[in-house]
This record gives C-alpha cells, structure tokens and sequence, in this order.
C-alpha cells in the first residue's frame, strides 16, 4: 500500500506538471521568429512563422485533423504561399502568421469547444489583429460572437468556407434571429469569399435539372452547414419542380446506412443530395450508397476532398463555389501554376479560397490604422480587381459578390469540373 | 381481533395502475404500426427485419461481453467497448498490413488469413482484458462500487487514446479497392425482392455458435459451474474451494475473446473501425442491449442487441409513419426507458440490487 501510495503521488504530481505545461503554451513573449509579439497557444496553433520585428498576426483556424485533414493541411500551405510572396506586409506594417486547429484528435473534426477556446485566445493576444477561418460554419457561430464582443474591437475575420445562410444574412434557411445574434455589439466584424449555402443549393437544383432528375432524396448529417445547405436544396429543388420524396438526417455514429439506403431505394428517388461534411461518417454513407443504390449521387462541398470520399464517390458530382481552379485566369492562374508546382499537384479547389481570404485580410490590414477596429472597417468595404478568385467585392453584410458555383465529378480520385453555375437571383431568394 | 384483522372482510378487486395500462398501450400501437407496414410493403418489412437481425448480431457479440463480466462482478466494465474497438485494429492490423489481403484474393487465401486474425485478435484481446482486471479492477474489488466503475471510465478512455495513438483519428478501413467488404456478397437467397447476401449471414452463422458455445461453456462445465457460483456468493465459492480470482480472470479472458471476435467480424462487415467505435458508438448501443434484455443474462443480451438491431432498422428503413434516421436514437432509448419502467430487471433479467 504504501508503495502504490508513492507511485500514486508520483502521477499525481506528473499529471499536475504535466497540465501546468500545457497552461503554460499560451500567451508567451516569443523568441526568435516575432519580436515582442505575443505569441498563440503552442496546444492548439504552430510557431509563428514571419519577420522578428512583425507587428501583428494573422492566425487561421482550421480543422487540421480528421477526415478532412490533407485539404486543410492544403489550405494552410495556400494561406502561407501568400503571406510570404506579400513578404509578410500589410501595407506599412509587418505582419506575422500562425496556423491554429480548432479541431481534436478525440473528435476527428472541429470541436465546439476548440472552437470557442481559441476564440478567446485570439481575443485575448492583443498581437492578433485578424482571423482567417473558419472551415466549418458551426465553429464560426461560436467564434464570431466572441471576437465581436472584444473591446477595443471588433477583431476581423476572413473565412474562405463557411456556407451557412444565417452568418451573414437572413431569409430561408437561417434560423430566428440570424444573422444579428452574432453580432451582438451591433458591428460587423465577419465576411467569407464563398459564396453562401443558398447559392449552393440553388446551382445543386439547377444541376439536377439539368441531369433530367425527377426526385431527388436529401439527407443532411444533423449540423449546422449539412442542415443548411439541404435545406436550401430542397428549397430550390420544390420551385424547380423537382420532387423531394424524403428529407432526413444521417446519424454519424451509426455502423450502417443499409436501412435508409433502402428507404432511399423505395421512394422511387434517382438521386440523392448528402448535406454534410465527410468527417460525419460521409464515406461509409457513400459506400452504402455505392453498395445498394443505383441513382446519382450529389454532394456539397463538405464533401470537396475525394481522397477522404474515396473510390465509392467515383461517379458523384460534387459542389464547390467558385470557379475550378484550372479556370481561373490572371492572378488565380498565376497562383495555381506556381502554387501547384510547390505542391506537386493541381491544388483544391479550397486552396484558392484559403489564399484570396489571406490576400484581403493583409489588403484591410494594410488600409487601415493598426487598430482592430480600423481593419474590420476596411475589410467589409474590400474591392478585389483581378485577384486569385478575379474581380469582386464584400457587400455590408460580408457576403461576396463571386457567386458561381462549379460541378465536379469524382473520378479515379479526382475533382474533374463539369460545369460551372451562376444561380439566378430568383431561385436563389426562392431558396 | 388480531386474527380477525389479517382475513380480509371483503375481497377488493385490484384495479391495474396506469403504468401498465400505458405500457400495454405502447406496445399495442407498436404492433399495429409493424402490421400495416407489413401489409403496405412487404419487401420494406422483410429487408428492415434482415438489417435488422444482422445489426443486433454484432451488437450481441459485444453485449455478451459486457453482461459476463457484470454477472460474475456486479461490474460495468466501460472499457469493453474499447477492447472491441482494439480487437477491430488489430484484426484491420493482421488482415491489411500483415496478410496484404486487399480484395479479389481467392478463398484459399482470404480465409485462413481470417482465422489467423480471428485468433490473433481473439487471443490478444483476451489477454488485455484479463490483464486490465488484474491491474485495475481486482486491487478495488473490495473498495466501495463507485471505485471499479470510475477505473472502468478511467481505462475506457486509455484504451481510447491507445487506439488513437496507433492508428491516428481517422478511419481504418478493410475493404476492397471501391470500398467494398472483403467478405463474399453473393445471393444466398430472395423473397419478394428482398435479397439475402453471404455477408449478412457470414455475421449470424458466426454469432449463434458464439452464443451456444458460451451457454454450453456456463451451463455444463466445470469452469462454468466455478463462474456461476463465484456470481451467485463469491465469499462461499471461495470456502467450497473455487479459486475465485482465476475464474473472474478467465471471466474477463472470454469477455476480451468475444470483444476480439466481434471486432473482426465488424471490420469485415462494416469495413471500418476508428478509435472510438467501443466508447461512443457501438458501446453505448451494446451496453444499453444488455440492460434491456436484463444485465447478467447471456440469451438476455442477445435478445437486447436483436430488439435495438430490429428498433433502428424498422424505424429507418419502413415507409409508413416511420419517424426516420433523426429519431433512431431517442427511440432506442424511450423503448429502454419504457422496458426498465415496466421491468427494471430487464426483459428476461432477474431482479439485481441495481436492477430493481
């Protein structure tokens, strides 16, 4: 007893080190890379990475385990590729980078509490002066509040994903009180280079239309970006008079999607729309699908990344906003051409987005005075001529206004483009 | 007077109480929503009843585990979900990394790579469970019974990080090159459209053996004999010479063989395992299939998982009424709720200190 009493004291106080190490990652004057900055959380961001004499940071938020890792993983590099060919400037300042996960491994996708943790470590690091992210709509919600409420604030943020409807406006398909409870110093603080869900959806009906479907079966995996974007679908798939025979969730913890793969077979649908995100146990809904079902099967852009898909999504379509990389002319062509070689491959489609998020983030920082406050102004005034995504601007609600959407298909591995959409504004508001 | 007092005068009729006429209800509507679904699509009926006996064959095989080790130890031992999910990697482990079966291999190269990794998985899976009972469990068995419960809680989540340690976050799969189960998944037979195919029935003709080697193992044998009565009062096993400790270690090594073998026969069919497949996916649901058929019965058990298999099949796959995938979960667990209600010992459980 008395030994197992010794050992026992020895976890205790190993334990205790080790938590108190943890608590230690954050806030820490760093030493080489930036300066006097004060630097992220070492638990849930990299090293900083720019110039010893940066003034602020920029740091991304990003799941970057899981599923989806190697597109994130992919994005960062992007965001990165960016920030060093602008040699770590925003106009007359320096301007230093951190790449922060708001993911866990426990979890294998964003984590609602990451989320919020690091929301308030960007807060709190008075070097912070913008965000990029974030991937998921959901960590947006519990994010954008946060660095709302800062003061003096509120702290900008970028996100080259986020669909949802209710972040930035309201109408069909966001909730009561969207988008104004996210915002509730009465400033907007957030804006997104993606188009919204009601795009999506709008170009995924408009898609079906043309592939001569007649009912079209949507899932949605129960959150709030899958729940969103099917949503919207079936919004628009009803005005353009397409049948939806069902509407349901998927249960990511279940073993098996045979059953509703069988009610799928029995309303007589030829398609199927998966609202959702892959880390959601998407690829075994897909294999279920390939195994039992015949008809076509479309899915949003949480489903971008078809390694994670795998080889049962050959044949799928999948949409992503934006033009496909390889079409992309001037600025974007440049970027694809030498960011592709970096990497050694045709980059994601996401990888654009993660890069032109950077891009107006510096160019807000640039125009503005060094307060937070000044580079959320300028952010949500942002004119892009000729950027990575071409000519566009952000309206006052922080929406863009690049709204195509492109169709790809899985094959072999790949996201081929197929066709790219320009949903009408009537079936959009319809949505 | 006193005499008098305990005749009873008047004979009183009992009227029921409102539970059981409220329970009787329940399962009265339940019975008529599967008999109009049966008579609207019979197809519908019959494919849901398939997926429904091979989802609670899997579940079965993880139940036992649970209700063994319950009925000898009065222990819920969290972390048998776990030792599931390991048996699954290391199965994944053998069949992909070490036999490099990858589809399309012949049967007299598919199967013996089975069996060995059914051993393999089976004997280590065995081996850690007993060992997590010597380590954690048997320095508490007389400490107060919140004590186990927590280390039970406490292991689960060890076993967890080491499965996240080894095989990362992401899923681990055993399949062919289009993503498809290794096992054979021609038609064994079809009625009114409803085919059945080898790899449902692989799962069953697996799991009913299991079931009856184990009923025969603690019902006719000598070791069977030592565990029911170690279960029944451990303190008079030991006086009439049973070696207690032994027969609760080789109570846990069959629990941690039958984790091994369900992890197995789940990676062959579902095609994936990841690390928190035993704590918050299938655990839950088998723990919660053991509870239902009465924690501590082995034909209980199976009975739980092949209800709650039958629950999420018919609840997904009927078409009349049927609330959908969304409700799967509050359903299983109302149906539990409502069973533990009307019968706290489950539904062939006998009544426990927990179980009413």
């Amino acid at each position: 007893m008395k030994r197992l009493g010794v050992v026992g004291f020895a976890l205790v106080v190993t334990g205790a080190l080790a938590l108190a190490a943890t608590g230690c990652g954050g806030g820490k004057k760093s030493g080489g890379g930036g300066g006097n900055l004060s630097t992220l959380p070492s638990s849930a961001c990299t090293a900083l990475q720019g110039p010893s004499d940066a003034k602020f940071i920029v740091a991304s938020d990003l799941p970057l385990q899981g599923a989806g890792r190697a597109q994130t993983e992919e994005m960062v590099k992007a965001i990165q590729f960016v920030i060093k060919q602008q040699n770590y400037t925003a106009g007359k300042y320096k301007v230093a980078y951190q790449s922060c996960d708001d993911s866990t491994a426990q979890t294998g996708a964003w984590d609602s509490a990451k989320c919020a943790s690091n929301a308030r470590s960007y807060v709190d690091d008075k070097s912070v002066i913008g965000v990029l992210g974030t991937f998921n709509s959901g960590c947006a919600k519990i994010e954008v509040p946060v660095l709302n409420r800062v003061q003096p604030g509120p702290l900008a943020m970028v996100s080259p994903a986020n669909t949802a409807i209710g972040l930035t406006h309201g109408g069909p398909g966001a909730d009561p009180g969207e988008p104004d409870k996210y915002y509730p110093t009465g400033t907007r603080n957030y804006a997104r280079v993606v188009a919204a869900d009601d795009f999506q959806g709008a170009a995924d009906a408009l898609w079906a239309k043309q592939l001569g479907l007649k009912n079209v079966f949507v899932l949605n995996d129960k959150q709030t970006y899958g729940f969103g974007v099917a949503f919207a679908m079936r919004k628009s798939l009803r005005k353009l008079g397409i049948g939806v025979p069902g509407f349901q969730g998927w249960d990511k913890s279940s073993s098996s999607y045979e059953a509703i793969v069988g009610k799928i077979n029995a309303s007589h649908a030829d398609a199927v729309f998966l609202g959702g995100i892959i880390c959601n146990n998407g690829g075994k809904l897909i294999k279920d699908l390939k195994a039992g079902f015949k008809g076509t099967i479309l899915m949003p852009d949480g489903f971008s990344d078809p390694k994670s898909n795998g080889p049962a999504a050959d044949g799928s379509y999948v949409s992503v906003a934006g033009q496909p990389p390889t079409k992309l002319s001037g600025t974007g062509a440049s970027f694809i051409t030498d960011f592709g070689k970096q990497i050694g491959a045709t980059p994601n489609p996401y990888s654009a987005y993660a890069a032109e998020s950077m891009v107006v983030m510096l160019d807000a920082i640039g125009k503005s005075d060094g307060t937070r406050a000044s580079v959320t102004t300028n952010l949500l005034q942002t004119k892009v001529t000729n950027g990575i995504l071409g000519t566009f601007s952000i309206d006052k609600n922080g929406d863009t206004s690049l709204n195509p959407v492109t169709i790809y298909q899985q094959k072999t591995g790949k996201l081929n483009p197929v066709k790219t959409i320009t949903p009408p504004l009537t079936l959009v508001k319809g949505a | 007077m006193a005499t008098d007092a305990r005749l009873p005068l008047v004979r009183t009729v009992r009227r029921p109480g409102l539970v059981p006429v409220l329970g009787t209800a329940l399962v009265g509507l339940l019975l008529v929503w599967l008999a109009i679904n049966l008579s609207q699509s019979p197809s519908a009926f019959f494919s849901a009843a398939l997926i429904g006996l091979t989802l609670g064959a899997v579940y079965a095989l993880i139940s036992l585990g649970y209700t063994l080790v319950y009925g000898i130890l009065e222990l819920i031992n969290f972390a048998h979900g776990d030792v599931f999910m390991l048996g699954g990697m290391i199965s994944a482990t053998f069949i992909v990394q070490i036999f490099g079966i990858k589809g399309g291999e012949g049967a007299l190269t598919l199967w013996p790579a089975i069996f060995v990794s059914l051993f393999a998985a089976m004997a280590i899976c065995g081996v850690l469970n007993a060992t997590i009972e010597r380590v954690a469990y048997r320095p508490l068995r007389n400490a107060p019974r919140l004590a186990p419960l927590i280390t039970a809680i406490g292991m689960s989540f060890i076993l967890q990080n080491v499965g996240l340690a080894w095989k990362g976050a992401e899923y681990v799969t055993v399949q062919t090159p289009t993503g498809e189960t290794l096992l054979p998944t021609g038609q064994v037979f079809s009625i009114g459209g409803v085919t059945y195919t080898w790899n449902k029935l692989i799962v069953v003709l697996l799991t009913v053996p299991v079931l009856l080697a184990l009923i025969w193992l603690v019902q006719s044998t000598r070791q069977g004999k030592a565990m029911r009565a170690t279960a029944q009062d451990r303190d008079a096993a030991a006086m009439m010479g049973i070696n207690v400790d032994r027969t609760i270690s080789f109570t846990f090594l069959l629990a941690g063989a039958l984790a091994g073998a369900a992890g197995l026969l789940y990676v062959l069919y579902f095609t994936q395992v990841r690390f928190d497949l035993g704590a918050l996916q299938l655990g839950l649901v088998a723990f919660t299939a053991a509870v239902l058929g009465g924690i501590g019965n082995l034909p209980g058990a199976v009975l739980g998982s092949l209800v709650i298999g039958f629950i999420q099949a018919f609840n997904e796959r009927l078409t009349w009424h049927s609330p959908g995938s969304d409700w799967t979960e509050s359903i299983v667990f109302s149906i539990l709720i409502l069973i533990l209600v009307f019968r706290p010992e489950g539904l062939l459980g006998e009544r426990t200190p927990e179980g009413g």
